[in-house]
């Protein structure tokens, strides 16, 4: 790929990162809203903690791509779980939406997962691309 | 390993693509609703008809990865401009939660942009026709020369 390319992945993965880093940031900020909303949905509140933590590393895990493939899949499994806990009352159109919504970011982590190699991430830079520029070249 | 990338690209493609065939046909639906909420943030409601058919298309484009690129690209734009246009009251926390759907759609859809193609899609099918078509005429071409010469 160009290093045009690669920057608009990397673009793209900020973008993809950036709902998880906030919203993760959001739930430790109010921990107790959170575990009432959890609560609602017939699940353990213990879980406020361990979600909003793995929200926040797994977005800044994917915007500087470090274990991308499997923080992909991670966040794959996430988005379509949530879907099915908090967005199924689909009488209401704005939950099933937000279903659909949660899906579509199920799909760009798939596309994630499938194709984790990336020019501009930490990985990458810690295998030591400098050494493979030259070949490619 | 590289098709079995390719097949989990292609669920990743279904699962993206039916959020934009679903809302396209709910706006072809009710395109009066859909006129008026448009008009709401100030656009011409003369828009429904046009992003109803746009995202229908565009959805089935992405499915069946059909010039894919572009049709990431339109989208990952379409994904910001909804996103600044509709989901801007941040006041609301459903309002926020929409926005930074949007933003990340449209990342998962520079990412699908980025690549030079995507496999089990029209585009590759096509690829691999145009690849044959070459292969048979270069030697008919040489025929032609080495007849020439003698």
């Amino acid at each position: 790929m160009t290093s045009l390319q690669e920057m608009v992945v990397l673009i793209g993965r900020v973008l993809l990162a950036a709902i998880f880093i906030v919203s993760g940031w959001g739930k430790i900020a109010d921990i107790t809203t959170t575990s009432a909303y959890i609560a609602s949905s017939g699940l353990p509140t213990a879980l406020a903690w361990p979600v909003a933590f793995f929200e926040v590393i797994a977005g800044l895990f994917i915007a500087i791509g470090f274990f991308t493939r499997w923080t992909a899949l991670a966040l794959t499994g996430f988005c379509l779980l949530t879907a099915l806990l908090f967005h199924t009352n689909w009488l209401e159109p704005m939950q099933q939406i937000n279903f659909l919504k949660n899906l579509t970011m199920a799909g760009g982590f798939l596309i994630l997962f499938a194709h984790p190699e990336s020019r501009y991430s930490i990985e990458t830079i810690w295998a030591g691309n400098d050494e493979e520029e030259p070949v490619t070249a | 390993m590289i098709v079995i990338n390719g097949f989990i690209a292609l669920v990743g493609r279904a699962l993206i693509a039916l959020l934009f065939i679903l809302a396209g046909f709910g706006k072809v639906g009710d395109i009066a609703g859909t006129a008026a909420y448009m008009s709401g943030v100030g656009l011409p409601g003369g828009l429904a008809w046009p992003v109803a058919i746009f995202e229908i298309v565009a959805g089935l484009a992405i499915l069946f990865g059909f010039m894919t690129r572009l049709f990431a690209l339109a989208l990952a734009v379409f994904c910001l401009l909804t996103a600044l246009m509709f989901h801007n009251d941040f006041a609301d926390p459903m309002q926020q939660a929409n926005f930074l759907k949007n933003v990340a759609l449209a990342g998962g859809f520079l990412i699908l942009f980025a690549y030079n193609g995507v496999s089990h899609s029209l585009d590759s099918l096509r690829a691999r026709r145009r690849e044959t078509v070459v292969v048979e005429r270069e030697p008919v071409v040489v025929r032609d020369e080495t007849s020439r010469h003698i």
